[in-house]
Formats: structure tokens, sequence, C-alpha cells
């Protein structure tokens, strides 16, 4: 019964705890050994992915105490999120519990033709191979379109939801065509999910949209501009890329979370029973799925969500000073400064040129992309000025047109304001092109580059940990030997018993940095190959558009010339 | 140059100056020159029909010059009446020149940075006053065009063309009620005019300044496309490079585009509005000359009236020429008004016409390029 276990905290990114990972481990081993007990199927092996997910979903419902959470949902304390989107699902010990239907269950294991040994983590890279080769395998057929952004609620409670419609042959869904709806802050909530699953093994988690207090309070407010029309664009088509990158990813597409997220209709709108493995009760939460339950704040069946946010709110003064950061603005920026401190102790011995060739060359490329990011966002910006001044331009032309006494004249006057003005359109329209084609993308790569840092630094971070090990095991082994002239038998042994669990733990260091390292080595060629795609696709799209407006502009000239002629 | 002055005005092309022969077509003013402190033009023309060619070098203080010279008033009846042609403002000294500051002082003759568009102003207006019926027979007109040393510098005398201080006196003339229904008409659409096209050309210098901008923001995204590209090993990255060098070229397709665009704006619509503007403005301060003679006249014939018996032949005298004047100047006005009329028409014509013919075939070009680029990327991409 899962409510023996008391597992330990799941870490988020870059708060890899020592303690966590090797205790996920654990998870792992005796998972292993119950799983390799079930009857097999004749099936191809494939270790589901949830299964073996270190930090949350076990292969038994399993409760799992979410310390570092409270510092998740504290980050999401802002006017937006208020009470969604929970980094964590409550995992529940009895009765159907939505938040881990695994969606499809995919093949059972197959017994490994394994010594006794068990690889677990080698067990576990093999599945994902595996998943990938099949995923590889079916000709990648998806397509996801985030539309209909609708205004719910008012004021500032008030949020955007957006359909997000996925179409499909793969296997792992149920359906071919379906839809949901979802909010910005489950799209947050769904990426701290992955990157706290997937990132400190070296996969390369494509980071969500940012936050924008400014922009969602025009929103929120109201205010039916142009600015806040254009920010909800933007932000609809972030999301868009974003979930697109999301699938495109191998093994995330096979993540139970990403699956929940595309076809759960259930998943963080409606309230529902929710037992509260803390009190051990049943209460009601009406508010839209927050386990307040677990960050210890109290859920009482009758409180109203408007009241839940005040005691959340008060509870937390610490949150309303951080609500002008999002809640990826915090994790980043602890992160940094984590890293900052990382860096200066850890020296890692580099023993794979490849690495630091790589880090330098990914380092180069931020820089590149941000200078590129710099100059495309002044042509934009140009380019919005030139519309205005058209239009300007066309309206003077206008008004001198019905000023002119000449008939002729005026008449090609007016023309030409026509012109003008049709011009004007299109120099919008170019200014979108070159927003969204290259300016967005742009910015993608420099926050999808931040993410593969971060995967170089949870490497460093690894070997760091395994040198770690060493060294306990350097001195366990020397306290032993100098027991072995003390009289003391039990402390004897329990020096052996230690040697034995820290060279199990060598080893296990030792394989996790080989894993993370093979794991990252490829996902940078897999970078590699998108990053070309990307801008290879960007760049036909942007040369399709100008096309397009210079052929548009033929037209508008061809049918202003003969009026142009007629004028005397 | 692009509006053929010589056919606007109806002349002939080629004009006689007391045995002096000059080819409307041939004046040209070649190029600015920055010399010392100041910019010299080069002032073309041939003589007809013996086709001497004549090159000088001016300063813009002997255009001003030319200018006061045909508005010295030389016993030709009603010459207040005629419509001057527009000489540009004069250039700023260049030292220390911003855009903003050439655009301040030249207006839309401002944004070209090579005087190119300045000088087809300049000599726009040389061919113009010199096939005026009357202006172009001035004497002077030759020494401009054959004499080597510039005439500029005895700009002593101040004609009657200064910029008139808006004095409250001057400007209670100018909204003096007209005598004759014709000119009250053209007074008022000649204000509204001048300020309707002057408000267009701002508009358009706002344009062709936003372009050159984007032309210049493209040259610098296409640098820094180049400067990313460097030496690779690795496949993905050598492709990377190679469509970034790519994108670059695309891009400078882009920025040329801009380039002519904003070129056409400025030399053909830009030059053409300007002309008209200032030529507006000409007509305001023909008209405001007129009006001035009126107020005088009718302030000689209250005069007369009011005169003693002894005063009063000379009265008269003065009232007779006053009214004869006012009258010469009425006549030559209406039919300078006309041809304004007419010139303005042409003007818009002729600009209207050539310039959406240059912008087409910019468009055509820059789409049969870009159509070549796309072709061929995508057949780069498929066989990659």
């Amino acid at each position: 019964m899962a409510a023996e276990r008391d597992p330990p905290p799941a870490g988020s990114v870059g708060h890899a705890d020592l303690r966590e990972v090797e205790d996920g481990e654990d998870l792992f081993v005796s998972t292993a050994s119950t799983l390799e007990s079930s009857p097999s199927s004749p099936e191809p092996a494939s270790l589901p992915v949830e299964d073996v997910g270190p930090s949350s979903n076990g292969p038994k419902p399993a409760e799992i105490l979410l310390d570092d959470d409270q510092e998740d949902l504290f980050a999401e304390a802002t006017e937006e999120v208020s009470l969604d989107s929970p980094e964590r699902e409550p995992i529940l010990s009895d009765g159907p519990s939505p938040a881990i239907t695994p969606v499809t269950p995919t093949a059972l294991i197959a017994p490994r033709a394994e010594p006794n040994v068990i690889m677990v983590s080698g067990m576990f890279e093999q599945s994902l191979d595996e998943l990938e080769e099949e995923a590889a395998g079916d000709s990648f057929d998806i397509q996801i379109s985030v539309s209909d952004p609708e205004k719910v609620g008012d004021g500032m409670n008030a949020y955007m939801a957006y359909k997000v419609t996925t179409k499909t042959s793969l296997t792992v869904f149920s359906r071919n065509d379906f839809s949901v709806k979802r909010r910005f802050s489950d799209f947050l909530g769904l990426h701290s999910k992955l990157a706290s699953k997937y990132m400190h093994i070296g996969y390369i988690v494509p980071p969500a949209p940012e936050k924008s207090i400014v922009g969602m309070t025009k929103v929120k407010v109201g205010k039916e501009d142009l600015s806040s029309t254009e920010f909800v664009e933007k932000r609809r088509s972030a999301l868009e890329r974003y979930l697109m990158r999301t699938v495109k990813h191998p093994v995330l597409l096979q993540d139970p979370d990403v699956l929940q997220f595309l076809e759960s209709s259930e998943f963080c709108f409606k309230g529902r029973r929710v037992h509260c493995p803390e009190k051990s009760c049943c209460t009601y939460a009406v508010v839209p799925s927050c386990n307040f339950s677990t960050c210890g704040l109290p859920v009482t069946s009758n409180k109203s969500g408007y009241s839940l946010l005040t005691t959340f709110v008060n509870k937390l003064p610490r949150a309303v000073s951080t609500q002008a950061l999002s809640g990826a603005g915090i994790l980043r920026m602890v992160n940094r400064a984590a890293d900052a401190v990382n860096r200066m102790t850890i020296k890692m011995n580099e023993a794979d040129v490849w690495f630091e060739e790589k880090q330098q060359q990914f380092e180069n490329l931020d820089q590149q992309l941000r200078k590129l990011h710099g100059s495309v966002e002044a042509l934009v910006c140009h380019r919005k000025e030139l519309s205005v001044n058209t239009a300007s331009f066309a309206r003077s032309a206008a008004m001198l047109g019905n000023s002119e006494d000449h008939t002729a004249l005026s008449r090609a006057l007016s023309q030409l304001a026509e012109v003008e003005e049709k011009i004007d359109q299109l120099h919008q329209e170019q200014a979108y092109a070159d927003f969204y084609l290259f300016s967005e993308l742009l910015g993608d790569y420099v926050r999808l580059i931040t993410a593969v840092k971060a995967v170089f630094e949870n490497r460093m971070k690894t070997w760091s940990k395994w040198q770690d090990a060493q060294l306990m095991l350097q001195k366990k082994r020397e306290a032993e030997s100098k027991l072995q002239f003390t009289n003391k038998p039990d402390k004897l042994q329990q020096a052996k018993d230690e040697i034995k669990e820290w060279e199990a733990k060598v080893q296990q260091g030792e394989r996790d940095f080989e894993q993370i390292s093979k794991t990252i080595r490829k996902e940078v060629g897999r970078f590699e190959k998108q990053r070309v795609n990307d801008f290879k696709v960007a760049i036909i799209k942007y040369l399709e558009s100008l096309v397009q407006t210079q052929q548009q502009l033929i037209k508008y000239w061809e049918a202003f010339l003969p009026e142009a002629k007629a004028i005397a | 140059m692009v509006v053929s002055v010589s056919e606007m005005m109806d002349d002939a092309p080629e004009v006689s100056v007391s045995g002096f022969n000059l080819s409307v077509s041939s004046i040209k003013v070649t190029e600015a020159i920055k010399k010392e402190n100041s910019l010299v033009f080069v002032v073309g023309a041939q003589e007809f029909p013996s086709k001497k060619q004549h090159f000088v070098d001016r300063k813009f203080e002997d255009f001003e010059w030319l200018q006061q010279c045909l508005l010295m008033p030389d016993g030709i009846p009603g010459l207040q009446g005629i419509i001057f042609p527009p000489l540009p403002a004069k250039p700023c000294a260049f030292q220390s020149n911003t855009q903003e500051k050439m655009i301040k002082q030249l207006g839309l003759l401002g944004l070209d940075d090579d005087w190119k568009t300045y000088c087809m102003a300049l000599e726009m207006y040389l061919q113009l006053v010199v096939s005026h019926t009357t202006l172009g027979k001035n004497q002077v007109l030759r020494s401009f065009f054959t004499q080597t040393q510039g005439p500029g510098g005895q700009a002593g005398r101040k004609g009657i063309l200064n910029r008139l201080s808006q004095a409250l006196e001057e400007i209670k003339k100018e909204n003096h009620q007209d005598v004759d229904e014709f000119f009250r008409n053209e007074r008022a659409s000649n204000s509204s005019l001048v300020r309707l096209t002057k408000a267009t050309t701002e508009r358009l210098i706002a344009v062709v300044r936003t372009q050159q901008n984007i032309a210049l923001a493209c040259g610098h995204f296409s640098t820094t496309l180049h400067l990313g590209v460097g030496p690779d090993e690795d496949p993905a990255a050598k492709t990377f490079s190679k469509l970034s060098l790519k994108l670059s070229e695309i891009i400078i397709i882009v920025k040329k585009n801009f380039e002519c665009v904003a070129e056409n704006n400025l030399n053909i619509l830009g030059l053409g509005l300007d002309l008209v503007s200032r030529y507006e403005e000409s007509e305001k301060e023909m008209l405001f000359r007129r009006t001035c003679k009126l107020v005088e006249l009718e302030q000689n014939s209250k005069n007369l009236e009011k005169a003693k018996p002894a005063k009063k032949a000379n009265m008269e005298e003065i009232k007779k020429a006053s009214e004869k004047e006012f009258r010469h100047i009425s006549d030559i006005a209406r039919l300078e008004i006309q041809k304004l009329h007419r010139v303005r028409v042409e003007v818009f014509q002729q600009c209207l016409t050539s310039w959406c013919e240059k912008q087409l075939h910019a468009a055509r070009e820059t789409s049969s390029i870009l159509s070549q680029h796309l072709r061929a990327f995508k057949q780069l991409d498929s066989t990659e």
C-alpha cells in the first residue's frame, strides 16, 4: 500500500538533490524487480515512460510529498495564475485517480536477457531508445494548433482560455482529432513537470513561453486595443510553437503528462473530489485542481475560490513581491545563482573534448542569435513605422485630391491615396511575417539554448555527484580500516555495510554520468537537425511572403498607371 | 530629367536671349561639389544651333542673384503679376549637417545626402526661367550661363521677392477683400492648396525617411548574418552557415528594393510635389503683391477724393498710374494663373505616370529575382 511508503521529495530543475535522485533510483530497483517477476509478453520490450519517470509517477500509484513544490507554487503566485496549475497532480492512493490515468498502456516489459545485476538506468535508457525508434518508425504525423483565445471571467481574476486541437494518426492517442481548453498556466505547469522529469538526465525540454504581467493585465482589464490583440496573438502563436516542439521530441511525446495535457478534458478545469493525503479525508475542492493540501494550506469544503486565494496570498507575503517575475523567471534566476556557484566550485576534469567544444559552440550561437534577434526587431519596428507613415501620406493625398478642381487630377489623386492605403496594408502584413518568421523563431532558440546550457550543467552536477560518492567511499574505507584494529565487531560490520552502500553509489554515479553524456550527445544531434530545419522552413516561408508582396504591388501599380496617364 | 519643362511651358525648346540661343533641354546642373565651406554647382548649357557647350561653376548666391535680377522692375509692365519659378531654399552650412537639419532647411530636397535631388530642383528652376516668355528674355541669363566668374556677391539690392515679414499689417493686407471674383476664388483656393500640398510633401518625407531606415536595418541584419558564419566542421553547423548566407543575400535584395523605391519616391514623386508646392507659394506671393497694389490703389483713390483742389491733379496722376499698373498686373496675373493651373496638372500627370512606371518596374524586377531565389532554394531543399 502506497501509504506506507514515504518517498522523498521530487525536485524541480536545478534543485537536484543528491538524495532525491538516489531514492528515485531505489524506486527503480524495486520496480524493476517487481516487474521482472510479472508475466512477460511477447511484444517488443518497452518500458512505459511513466513507470520509470524518476521523480513522479511510480509504477504503482505512490504518494509523493512535494516539498520543493512549495517553491514552485510560490513561483506560480501571480495574479494570473492564482490557483491553477500545480506542479504536481495529487497522486491518490485509492479510487480513480484522474491525474495519472495512463492514456494508453504501452507494451509490457519483456524479461531482459541481462545477468543478475539489474542495470536499472540502462534499462531506462534502452527503453527510451526504443521509444525513440518506435516514434521514428511512425511517420511523424501530429499537428497541434492553438486557437480561439477566449476571455474567461472578469477583472483581475480573468484569464484567457485557448483551444488546443490535435490532429494525428499516431497510435499513442486514442482519437485522431480532438481538442481541449487550456489556459496559459496549464502550459507552464506542463513544462515544469517535463523539466523536472527529464532535464536532469540530459533531455533538452523546450521552454514554455514567457509570462508577461503587463501584457496580460491589459487583456484582463478589458482593453480591446491593438496592442492587447497583438499580445494575445503573439502568445497564441508562441504556445502553438511550444507544443509542436514538445511533441516533436520522441521521448516527450510519450510522456503521460503530455498526452493528458493534449487529450484530457478533465484536466485542470473542473473542481473534483480530492483525497487529501495529509488529512486522510475527502474534501471537495471547488477551486480547479489546485491541491493546496500538499502545500500545507487547509482545504475545507466550504471555501470559495476567492477566499482560498486570499488565504493563499496572505500566507505567502514573499510570493507577492515576486509577482513581477514569472514562475519560469524565478526558477531561472535561482538556477543561475546556483549554477554560478557550481561553476566556481565544480572544476570538471573533462575527459571528453566533444563536450567542451559543444559548450563553446553553444555559447557562440547564443551570442549570434541574440544579435540577429536585435537586428530583426529593429527591422520589424521600422516596418511598423512605415505602415503608419504610409497611411498618413494616403490621407494627405486624399485631402489634396478633394480640394482639386481639375476632375481627372482629382480622381488620380484619390486613386493615389487608395493605392497608398493598400500598400500600407501590405507593409503591415510584411511586418508580421518578419516578426513571426524570424523574430519569434530567434527568440525561441535563444530560450532553447538556455535549456541546452542547463542540460550541460546537469551533466557537470552528475559528474560532481559521482566524484563525491567516490570521496565518500574512500572515507568509508579509511574508517573501516581504522576500525579493523579496534575491537568493535558491530561497528566494523556497519562500516563494511556502508562501504558496500557507497560502492553501489559510486557505480550508480558512473552509470548516471555515462548515461547523461550519451543522452546529451543524442539530444544535441537532434537539436542541431531541428535548428537547421526550422530555419530552412522559415527562410522559405519568408521568401514566399516577399514574393507575394511584390506581386501584389505589381497589381496595384498596374491598376494605377492608366489613371495617372489619364490625367491630361 | 523626368518632368519635361519645355513641354509643360508650351514654348519652343530653344530660347532666344538677344541673339543667344539656348536649348532648354540641354540645361543641366550636373553635380554639387563641396569646395571649402560652400557648395558649388556645375551648370551646363548648350547653344543652339551652334551646339557650343558652356560649363560654369555657380554657387547658390549666384542663383539668388539671378533671381533678384529677374525681379528688378525695369520697365516691364505688370512684372509683379508674374508667378516666378521658385528657387529652392538655401543649403545650410554643411559642416554640422544632420539629416534633421537638412530637412528643416530644405524640405524634401534635404533627404538626399548626395545632393542629387537638390541639383535636379535647381536644374528645373533654370529651365523654367529660361523658357518663360518674359523672364527668358532677360539679359542676365547670358552672363549667368557663360561667364566663368560667378556674378554672386553683388546681391545688394533686395528684390521684391524677399520673404516679406509677416507683420500685422501684412497679414491684414493679405486678407484684404478683392474686387474681382476670379481673384477672390483663386486666392482662397491657393491658400488651401498651399497648406495641403505642403502637408502631403511632409508626409512623403516621413515615408521616404522610414524607407531609408529600413534599407539600413536590412543592411545591418545582413551583415550580422555574415559575421556569424565561421569555419565549421560540423555538418549541421555547415548547413546552418549556408542558410545564413542565403538569407543574407535575400535581405540584400530587400534592401536594394527599398533603396530603389525610396529613390523613386524622392526623385520623381517628391520632386514633383515639391515643385508644385513651391510654385503655389510663389503664386501666393504674387497674389500678395497684387493685393498690396490693390490696397495702394484704393488708398490713392481715397486720397484723391480727400485731396484739396490744388493737389487734385497730382493725386489724379498718381491714382491713374497705380490703376494702370494694377490693371497690368492683374492681366499678367490672370494669364500666369491659368498657365500655372495647366502646369500643375501636367506636372502631376507626368510625375505620377513616371513614378508609377518606375515603381512597377522595380516591383517586377524584385519579384522575378526573389522568385528565382525561391525556386533555387526549394530545389536545394528537396535534394538535401
